[in-house]
């Protein structure tokens, strides 16, 4: 190459653009997180008070046992969900490609638009409960929605819903993955159906565990769409996650220094699971080829 | 691949007997059909209760079919529903969506293809450390950037405007394309490559000329990804917009969020349609791109 | 131990005939090699005895017992993939061990199975390594291993050697066969290289375009090849053939000079191809073939000395470095009874 700068010219504008608006922002939000910020920067450090007033209040802790709560059981279904549908589907049904494209469309919605349609679906007055009672069975209640202590179910099935079929598209990419003469081997062996997916085909599925744990995680602490549209952070605060208080306190409630607190607590959150995964990546793509 | 899934599904298929056969694929149907049946029940309700009249609505069934179907809703929800203080529909926030997303994608694809080019085919210092900060920026979560960018926006005199917005969209969309596209070059075979350089192609040759044109593919599913990403965003459009620059998602959820006044449940649901349509139809239309996109961010096996 | 026989096995795919009336009976102990180019068929005909695909006409029968619907679990059949097929996520202990455990064998009885296959097998070493920690030879050991532990009545082998290096292959080779007089297992081993075929099996089937084209032991395949295929196909360098005429009396002549063989007078006038293998050639000042050399290719042990005679290029096979120089004239004469004589049509042999 007869200009040695032109590579490293071509990607300063990103370099600049990544550098100064993701961690430059992180790093100035991290600063102002330790200042005494209310409606607009304020300049003055306030040692770790933010912090101390973000673990004080109880509607922070709320949201993080919500977030808790709504993650945990979001990967576990999910999960569980997505392997299923990928391990029926590898069954060579005739219709694959219609199955999969059903399971995989509500990727392509916004959260809002999954957050609208569900919290109508889920609306004692209009919705489940209702239909169920003009069915005759009028003793049905679906009032989750509604109830403080089980709104944060309801988060959970539309997340699960809009998401599971990307889990499915994973492991569908895992399982067409792994050799067939392997899974010959097996039947020869003498391994039923259920054996051969149990000691073979799941314990090979490693990697397609670990893209969709990362992915998923990292996609529940950052949930923020998908609340406003379905519970509006309700009943009161009974669906607050982190990203929630984060921005009620900043723009609403003018505790900017407290939002962005709690915005570090969400990246930190982030950066446990997602740091090892990066650093995988990096170790296995050693730089141009290498 | 599909010679080698022809003689798995001969192989499976011979060695069981018939009548067990059919009696496990029905189950598999029937299971297959149920879960399919629970995907596309909330979209039919969106649908069907589009076109009812509110008192159907009310009176009714949210599953049944309109006993008197009427494209009131949706006539309401693009052009006259109260959105905020003017009552306008979703028309002109649609139309900001579209001016929002056009210029993004087509920038940060351009951007995310030349920087995976050159972190694959040269040796910058500190190659992989980069490779590295790019591909953990795609995860955070945009709270901790919202502040920051408020104020450059501010400074910049974007703030609550559409370009404001492209620049933001643009900005964050760079990581991943950067992703996509230094994935793709990685694998490119090198051989062409060096058959080209002896050959004397330079810098912007050798990608014009040789890898961007291989790698359409990519560039397709790279411009369906970010589309429906920044489509379908919510947090950077509510936070750095104002009434004349809201997107699309964002004045969906005014519409529906409104706690004053009748709850036009069709309304709500039409504008909830008009909101997916774009991304749906490309994801309809996009088939495997759609897919191979959201491969992209999973660990090679 | 049992013995092995196919009846009539036709397998097809719609329209396509991969398997065409494939009858064989292996005795007890046989070790059979199927040999033929890609495409013949034969490790479809593999997988019908495998179970891993049915056939659609034709039985398979395994000793006493009709296995031909029975899944593979239960016919007691081991097999070697030509990818050996190892099971990653397993140890090799635990690969060696997976078919005892399918069966439900004690631990105690699995472990001792495991020791003692994998001493007889020199990778005693390797129990605790995973399969992407071994090299090709070493997996391949594993996969014979895994199939040994089970003790089954026919041992299947899918082109076992195709994956590994030249040297790799001639040192595995006179193991396997050193294996299979250990254990006297009733084998079938697919391969499309004939010089596995001929150096490890007892009988040979050569299998064309899924037909069974000769069904011999190594030696007649040799030297009394059914048809013009067999000819062309066994035997490195292959057999030399020209056009020849026959006439009223049965004798076979190259351009009116008789070759010494006879065969039945009705083929009179009609073209039949003369083959002659390339060690059966004789430079002989007395010969009835000019020739001229063309190319000369020393191997070391022998040469191949390629000549142009009024019949096409002919192969010769001489021991040492040969002593000969490019455009050498030479005359060359062989025994009648090397000769093979086929007829040109439905390239059938036609000498005795």
């Amino acid at each position: 190459m007869k200009n040695r700068w032109l590579p490293a010219l071509v990607l300063s504008p990103s370099l600049l653009l990544v550098g100064v608006c993701v961690y430059g922002f992180i790093a100035f939000t991290f600063y102002l997180s330790f200042t005494a910020s209310t409606i607009l920067p304020n300049m003055t450090l306030a040692g770790g008070e933010n912090y101390a007033r973000l673990f004080s209040l109880s509607t922070f802790f709320s949201s993080l046992g919500n977030l808790g709560l709504f993650a945990t059981l979001y990967i576990v279904i999910s999960m569980a969900l997505g392997m299923t549908l990928a391990i029926l589907i590898d069954q060579r049904i005739r219709a694959e490609s219609i199955f999969r494209s059903i399971f995989l469309y509500p990727m392509a919605l916004s959260f809002i638009v999954t957050g609208t349609a569900w919290k109508w679906l889920l609306d004692p007055s209009i919705g489940l409960e209702r239909t169920v009672h003009l069915m005759g069975f009028e003793s049905f209640t679906f009032n989750w929605i509604k109830d403080g202590d089980m709104a944060i179910y309801t988060v959970v099935i539309a997340a699960v819903w809009q998401t599971s079929g990307f889990v499915m598209a994973l492991f569908l990419a895992g399982l067409r993955g792994i050799d067939n003469e392997v899974l010959n081997a097996a039947r020869v062996d003498g391994a039923k159906s259920w054996r051969i997916y149990t000691r073979i085909i799941i314990p090979q599925l490693g990697p397609s565990f670990i893209s969709s744990f990362v992915i998923l995680a990292h996609m529940a602490i950052k949930s923020y769409d998908l609340v406003i549209a379905l519970t509006g952070g309700g009943p009161g605060r009974a669906t607050w996650l982190p990203s929630v208080f984060m921005y009620q306190y900043t723009f609403t409630r003018n505790e900017m220094a407290v939002g962005a607190a709690s915005a570090v607590i969400m990246l930190i959150g982030i950066a446990v699971v997602v740091v090892p995964y990066v650093r995988r990546e990096m170790r296995l793509n050693q730089g141009p080829n290498a | 691949m599909s010679t080698q899934t022809t003689a798995h599904t001969m192989a499976i298929q011979a060695s069981r007997k018939p009548s067990a056969f059919t009696l496990e694929r029905f189950w598999l149907y029937l299971i297959l059909c149920l879960f399919a049946f629970m995907f596309l029940m909330p979209i039919y309700v969106m649908l069907v209760n589009s076109i009812k009249p509110l008192d159907e609505i009310r009176a009714g069934n949210l599953v049944a079919l309109p006993l008197a179907p009427t494209i009131e809703p949706w006539v309401q929800a693009w052009s006259q529903a109260q959105i905020g203080v003017q009552a306008t529909g979703l028309k002109p926030y649609f139309l900001n969506s579209f001016l929002m997303v056009i210029p993004a994608v087509l920038i940060s694809t351009a951007l995310g293809a030349l920087n995976g080019y050159v972190l694959t085919q040269f040796k910058v210092k500190g190659g992989t450390l980069l490779f590295g900060l790019v591909l953990f920026s795609v995860f955070i979560p945009f709270q901790i950037v919202l502040i920051p960018m408020a104020r450059l926006l501010g400074e910049l005199g974007l703030a609550g405007s559409v370009k404001g917005l492209i620049l933001v969209h643009t900005v964050y969309g760079i990581g991943f394309g950067t992703l996509f596209f230094r994935n793709f070059y990685a694998a490119f075979p090198q051989e062409l490559v060096k058959s080209a350089r002896m050959d004397g192609a330079g810098f912007f040759v050798l990608f014009w000329r040789l890898m961007l044109p291989a790698s359409l593919p990519i560039v397709v599913v790279n411009i369906i990804w970010q589309f429906t990403n920044i489509w379908n965003d919510f947090l950077f459009g509510a936070s750095f917009s104002d009434y004349s620059s809201y997107p699309l998602t964002v004045a969906l959820n005014n519409l529906v969020s409104s706690s004053t006044g009748v709850k036009e449940y069709n309304v709500h649901f039409a504008g909830a349609f008009i909101a997916a349509l774009p991304t749906l139809i490309v994801y309809i239309v996009s088939g495997k791109y759609f897919v191979r996109g959201l491969m992209a961010g999973s660990v090679k096996g | 131990m049992t013995s092995l026989t196919i009846e009539n096995v036709y397998k097809q795919f719609g329209q396509t005939k991969i398997l065409q009336d494939i009858s064989l009976d292996l005795a007890d102990g046989e070790f059979l090699v199927l040999v033929g180019p890609s495409g013949c068929g034969k490790s479809t005909l593999m997988n019908i005895v495998a179970g891993l695909e049915e056939p659609s006409a034709g039985r398979v029968t395994l000793g006493t017992r009709d296995i031909t619907y029975l899944p593979p679990d239960e016919r007691d059949v081991a097999m070697v993939f030509q990818s050996y097929a190892l099971y990653p996520n397993m140890t090799v202990a635990q690969n060696i061990a997976f078919p005892l455990e399918m069966r439900k064998v004690p631990k105690a009885d699995r472990q001792a199975a495991v020791q003692k296959v994998s001493n007889m097998l020199q990778i005693d070493h390797l129990l605790d390594r995973k399969p992407r920690a071994l090299s090709g030879g070493q997996r391949q050991r594993v996969a014979i291993g895994r199939a040994l532990a089970r003790s089954p009545s026919l041992f299947l082998f899918d082109e076992p050697l195709s994956n590994l290096d030249a040297k790799l292959r001639v040192d595995m080779r006179a193991e396997l066969k050193k294996l299979h007089m250990r254990t006297g297992v009733t084998t079938i081993y697919v391969t499309h290289d004939q010089v596995e075929a001929m150096t490890l099996g007892t009988r040979i089937a050569v299998l064309k375009d899924g037909l069974i084209q000769q069904l011999a032991t190594p030696m007649e395949l040799y030297e009394r090849p059914a048809n013009l295929f067999v000819a062309g196909f066994i035997g490195s360098p292959s057999i030399n053939t020209a056009e020849a005429s026959v006439d009223a009396s049965g004798n076979v002549c190259l351009q009116a000079q008789p070759v010494g063989v006879r065969i039945d007078p009705v083929h009179v006038n009609k073209t039949v191809i003369f083959g002659i293998r390339p060690e059966d050639l004789v430079v002989d000042s007395d010969g009835v073939i000019d020739a001229t050399v063309s190319l000369l290719e020393p191997t070391g042990a022998e040469s191949y000395v390629l000549v142009d005679t009024a019949f096409g290029e002919f192969t010769l096979r001489m021991p040492g470095p040969g002593q000969f120089n490019l455009g050498d004239k030479l005359k060359l004469s062989f025994p009648a009874a090397k000769v093979h004589i086929f007829d040109k049509a439905s390239e059938v042999r036609l000498n005795d």
